[in-house]
Order: structure tokens, then sequence, then C-alpha cells
């Protein structure tokens, strides 16, 4: 059965990731019609160009009223969980975007929306549909960690439409992009952390640099550092009792042991629903991750990651959103830090409910 | 007063934006080429504005309410060259008196003659096309502001080093990497001054207004040679100073290799270039370079010509001028800078083991 899948958003995600995936469903026949929706005619009409068997919804009323199977969600953050609700209430089945929500009581209302109504509601962790992010998961399964630290920065590169992208509030807060990314796997792989401290560089705006410290209740303790504006040399390192484990990228790069041999080059992660496994590149995860959805949606395989599954990450997540303290900067004058510090400290209390 | 600053996400620019942003010393406009450049400058909260620097209605526009512009920009040849003359006609659109034009020591060449300073001209032929590309910049920017009536002051700084400096991040990164090298012992006059010194003396470029049309040389107090500027950073990084290889000068002469390699900047040659297949392009490069003896992951890349020259400069340029007019008197020690950039240097990701800075 070919599905009929609607595309809410028609930027940076859809053009470069879901388009290519998109385009080689149409041409098996799994996909039979996309329609394209964003508040900009002009970008949706851009990315209907080169995919075939596509038409442009010209209101979001339409996509609501029209009879498409899913909705994929990939819109500004800051409406993914009002979007989310009309589709589920207008019967369609959902894949959105990571933040699912930017809150736990809103993630976990549309996670009983789905529930209620049977429909499938995806969330696009696509991270878990990587070899190495599944690899781990096993691993750490048999020998628990005593430590971790996880780093990912560069300077941000992602192109975006206007400066307003980075106003707070936007929901595009580096915690709540990448950092879903990585507290997402750690509360798979580890269960749920306790926040020890988070510390970023928002003095007025939004950070560009975060700090984050964990312990789970086995007395692991885990250390996550954030940046768009240095290249942090990103990666993972795991020590275990038994010896350490490195990963520089979940997505692209195999789990390395402290020697430096793969860690298991055996390993092979099937996803229900799919004919290939767990995937070795960032691409290929988003491919594995839209045909274990399609699956889903034709009631022949379970989701891979459903809403209820990335309710703790978005906890966590929410959590030290509200706890964030200044990251020093050490090379600012005293009077700057002072400065530094009223400003941060300013911006939290305003954002405050 | 509202100071637009071209270039806000590049070294200088983004310590600028940030030291005034902080100390309140004025209200400052970041503008950069493109949106996701505007990070850095938005975790104050600030007004940034996107405009390419060679786009002269877009930066009329950017520019809009800025009684002064710093021109803080870098780039490859052409944006150098052509760079000052739309920001000043722009600037001059827009109502924005003032331009503080970050030039470079280099203009001079760093095998300048005992005594030279802002008197002497810079002479028009360098063996290294950044020093050309800097003098030739001076120029329009000098014919763009007569032709305006746009009030001006030119900086030349020595080694820009501090947080964020590619010197910095390029040495440490050697260092990590096993490849960091320096040349005839580290013992050649630096010329540094640390990136709040600098911001220093364009807060009083901007300020003082009978500096106008003058250009000012600018560095450290002390008198700093390679070696004092790199071995803080070898130190944090727990390694000893014996890990830096010593390499001898060069002739003084470009090669071949560095013409080639020069070549990418010339935007003509560079068309060229880009319709050769990459493969044949690696080949000639590969036939340029010097031939290796070691292959393996340690071995140091080609001493370039102008890592050379600077390493063996010889001459301290004067700040006199930069004193007597600006009333310049740099607020941050090099010690003091050295312990800065050290901290920073964790702060970016580099695995520091040495928090503290050596004593002298």
């Amino acid at each position: 059965m070919a599905v009929s899948v609607a595309v809410i958003g028609c930027g940076t995600v859809a053009r470069s990731y879901y388009a290519p995936a998109l385009r080689r469903l149409i041409a098996e026949g799994r996909v039979g019609s996309v329609r394209l929706f964003d508040v900009s005619a002009a970008r949706a009409n851009d990315l209907a160009t080169g995919l075939p068997a596509s038409t442009v919804a010209p209101s979001w009323d339409h996509v609501l009223k029209a009879a498409d199977d899913l909705a994929v969600v990939a819109s500004s953050p800051v409406v993914h969980a009002e979007q989310v609700r009309a589709l589920l209430e207008h019967g369609k089945h959902v894949l959105c975007e990571k933040p699912f929500a930017l809150g736990r009581g809103t993630a976990g209302r549309l996670a009983d929306l789905a529930r209620e109504t049977g429909l499938v509601c995806a969330v696009g962790m696509v991270r878990r549909f990587a070899r190495s992010a599944c690899l781990l998961r096993q691993l750490l399964s048999e020998e628990r960690p005593t430590r971790l630290a996880w780093r990912e920065g560069g300077p941000f590169r992602w192109p975006v439409e206007s400066p307003a992208y980075f106003a707070p509030g936007t929901g595009n807060q580096l915690l709540w992009d990448v950092g879903s990314h990585l507290l997402d796997l750690l509360v798979w792989w580890l269960g749920p952390p306790r926040l020890l401290s988070c510390s970023d560089d928002a003095m007025g705006g939004m950070a560009t640099n975060c700090l984050l410290e964990l312990e789970w209740p086995d007395g692991c303790r885990g250390e996550v550092r954030l940046s768009r504006e240095y290249d942090l040399s990103s990666g993972l390192v795991i020590e275990r009792p038994s010896g350490s484990l490195v990963c520089g990228d979940v997505t692209e790069l195999d789990v390395l042991m402290g020697t430096g041999a793969p860690a298991d080059p055996g390993f092979r992660q099937a996803i229900p629903g799919t004919s290939s496994p767990a995937g070795r590149t960032f691409l290929d995860c988003f491919d594995v991750q839209l045909e274990n959805v399609l699956a889903a949606v034709r009631g022949s395989a379970e989701l891979w990651v459903r809403a209820d599954d990335v309710l703790d990450g978005i906890n966590a997540l929410a959590e030290t959103d509200a706890a964030g303290e200044l990251l020093e900067s050490p090379w600012f004058s005293a009077d700057e830090v002072t400065r530094a510090r009223a400003l941060h400290d300013g911006a939290r209390e305003a954002a405050r409910p | 007063m509202r100071v637009a600053v071209v270039g806000a996400n590049g070294f200088v620019g983004s310590r600028l934006v940030e030291q005034w942003h902080l100390e309140q010393h004025a209200e400052v406009v970041p503008i950069v080429r493109r949106p996701e450049a505007a990070a850095s400058a938005l975790r104050f909260g600030l007004d940034c504005r996107v405009a390419d620097a060679l786009d002269e209605d877009a930066l009329a526009d950017a520019l809009s309410g800025c009684d002064a512009v710093v021109h803080a920009g870098a780039g490859p040849r052409h944006f150098v060259t052509q760079s000052p003359a739309p920001i000043v006609r722009a600037a001059a659109r827009a109502g924005a008196g003032t331009i503080v034009y970050l030039s470079s020591m280099a203009v001079h060449g760093w095998r300048a003659e005992p005594r030279t300073d802002e008197s002497t001209p810079p002479p028009r032929r360098h063996p290294i096309a950044y020093n050309r590309w800097k003098v030739r910049a001076e120029a329009v920017l000098r014919s763009a502001c007569r032709k305006t009536g746009t009030r001006f002051v030119i900086l030349r700084p020595g080694i820009v080093h501090g947080p964020r400096s590619r010197w910095i991040t390029g040495f440490a990164r050697a260092v990590v990497e096993r490849r960091a090298y320096v040349v005839a012992g580290g013992r050649g006059v630096c010329n540094s001054i640390y990136v709040d010194n600098l911001v220093h003396a364009i807060g009083l470029a901007v300020e003082r207004e009978d500096a106008s049309g003058e250009a000012f040389l600018v560095a450290d107090d002390e008198a700093v040679t390679w070696r004092m500027l790199y071995e803080p950073v070898c130190h944090a990084l727990g390694r000893s100073w014996d890990v830096v290889a010593e390499l001898a000068p060069r002739r003084p002469q470009p090669t071949w290799d560095d013409r080639l390699l020069s070549l990418g900047d010339d935007p003509a040659a560079r068309a060229v270039l880009d319709r050769i297949p990459r493969t044949l392009r690696r080949s000639i490069r590969r036939l340029a370079m010097p031939p290796s003896e070691d292959e393996s992951p340690d071995a140091l890349p080609p001493l370039a010509l102008e890592t050379s020259i600077l390493q063996t400069c010889t001459y301290r340029f004067p700040t006199a001028k930069a004193r007597r007019a600006l009333g310049y008197a740099p607020p941050v020690a090099f010690d003091e800078a050295c312990r800065r950039t050290v901290a920073w240097l964790g702060f970016a990701g580099f695995p520091v083991a040495v928090r503290s800075v050596p004593d002298r």
C-alpha cells in the first residue's frame, strides 16, 4: 500500500533529508503522493519543483482536511506541539521532528492523545536508528559505565533565514537542538539522570555554549559539553570497569574500545519493518527511520521511537533548561563577569512564568 | 554612540562586540554576512544585522542609525582589497561619519628597516601576498574616504593573539597533533598585541576626532618573542617545549610552490584552477611541494615563506605615535593576556592539563 504523505515545513531539514528519502520511496511505489505545506509558499513551491508526485497545500486548513495518511512535521520547533495536536485530532498519523515539544506536560498530553486515537505518533530521534547508538545501548546494558563525557560542537553552519532564528523562545536553543539528541540517547541507554549542574553563556540572548553535569542512580557521572562556536573535537568517551568505549559520532562512526579496535564488528541491529539494519551514516538513519514509520502506518511493524519513549528525555531537557547558571568565560575581565552575570540572571528572571 | 562592527563573528570583531557590550563602552551593532554567523553575537540578544560587506546597498541599510563603523572583516584577496570602498560609501549614505579600519603592521613588511614607523611609506612590493593586499586596501580606503568626506583612522596591529586567535588555535592544534614547530628557536620578534589591547585602541580611534586620516602602529607593551607567545600554550597542554621542533629559516625568495599556492588567491587564476579536475589539481600540488622523507602523522608540513619571515623578524615596531596621539596604553599586560588565553583554551575544548602560566 502506497502511503500518502504531507510534509509540514519545507526548510532545510525537509529539503536536505526528507526530500531525498521521499524521492526514493516514491520511485519504489511505497509513497504515493506528497503534499507540501509551509508558511512561505515560495519555499513549498521550491521544494515541490524537485519532488515528483508532490503538490503544494494552499493553507494549513487544507492540510488538516486532506486525506493524507502521514504528516511529517518539520516546521519550527515552537509550533510542533500545536501542529501535532491538530494533525492527530484530524486523524493523521504523525512523524514529528525533534524537539517533539518544549515541555514535559505538553509532550505527555500529545502522547496520551496518540494513544487515545490509536494513531502512529513517531518522534524523529533519528540517532536511535544509528548502528553505533544501538550497539552502545547493548554494550551499556551488559555493563554499566562509571563515567562518561560527551562533547559536540563546531561553528554554527546550519543555513537559517534570519537572525530571528536565535531569538529566545523559538525552541532553537542549543540544548533543545543538538542537546535533545544527546539527552535522548543517554536516557535510552542508561535511564533518566539527575541533573547536578547546567550552565550556559546566554547573556540576554540564546546560548552558544553549554555544559551539563549528570548523575545516574548507580553513581555513574556524565559531562555533556555543547557548542555552536568551537570545534570541540566532538565525541563520546565512556568508562566502564572493563575498559573504555569511544565513539566520535554515533551516526557516522563505529564504536571503538580504548585500544582503538572496533567494539563489535559483527553487530547488526534490525529495525522493524525495514529491509536495512540500523544505519552507518546520517542519511541511512533517516531512510531507515522513514521506512519504519511507513511500516507502522501500514500496520505491519512496531514503531522504533514512539512519543512515549521520548518523554523522560524531554523531562531532562526541561529540567536542565530551567536550571541554567552562567557558564564561566575565563577570559573576561572582572567588570565583564559582573555584567555578564547580571544579564544572564536578568534574562532568566524575565523568562520565568 | 552606536558602532557597527563589520566582521562581528571574526576573531577581533567577536571580542569587540562582547567586550564593548559587557562593559557598556558603546552600543554595538554586529554586522555579519550570513544569518547563521549571528549565533555568537546573539547570545547577548543584540540587534545583529546581515549584509555582505561587498554589497553597498545591503550594507547602507544595515548601517542605518550607526555613528561609526569598525571594519574588522577578513577574507580572501578580493574581500580584503575590495571591501573598504563599499563600506565607506555605505557608511556615508547611512550617515555613519567615522570608519576605523583594521589594517596590519604587515603593510611595512616583517623585514622592515630600522626606524620604520607610520611615516615610512609602505613598500608596494612584498614577497607575501597578504601584505600587498593590505597596502592596496589602505589605499582604497583612503581614496574612498577622501571622496565621501568620511573621517577615518587606520590601525596597524601586529600579531593579534588571545582567545579565538588563529595563531593560538593553530599552534595548540599542532602541539596536540605533535607537529608543532618554530623557526630559529622562536627567538624572532613577535610584535604581539593582545586582542583586548587592540579593542582598546579601536575605542580610542573611534573617539579621538583629531586622529582622523592617520595610521597607527599598535602592539603590546612588552618585547615578545614567538617562543614567549607559544610556550604558555605548550605548557597548558601538558607538553614541554622540547616537543616543538626547531626549523631553520627558509631562503627569502618565494619558491614555485609558494607561487603556485598563491595562485588560489587570484580570482582569475582561481576560475581557471576550478576547471581543472580535482585529482589533477592534487597531483600538481603534490609535485609542487618539496618532497618529505617522513610520511608519518608526526611529519611537519613544509615551512611556508610567510611563517619563516614572520618568525625571523628582528624589528620591534614603535607605538609612540599611538601613545602620543590616541593616548594608547595597553590595559592588559602580556602575562595576564597569556593567563586568559590559556584559560580560554580549556573552554574551547583543547585538552588543557595546566591552567597556570609558567614563571618566566
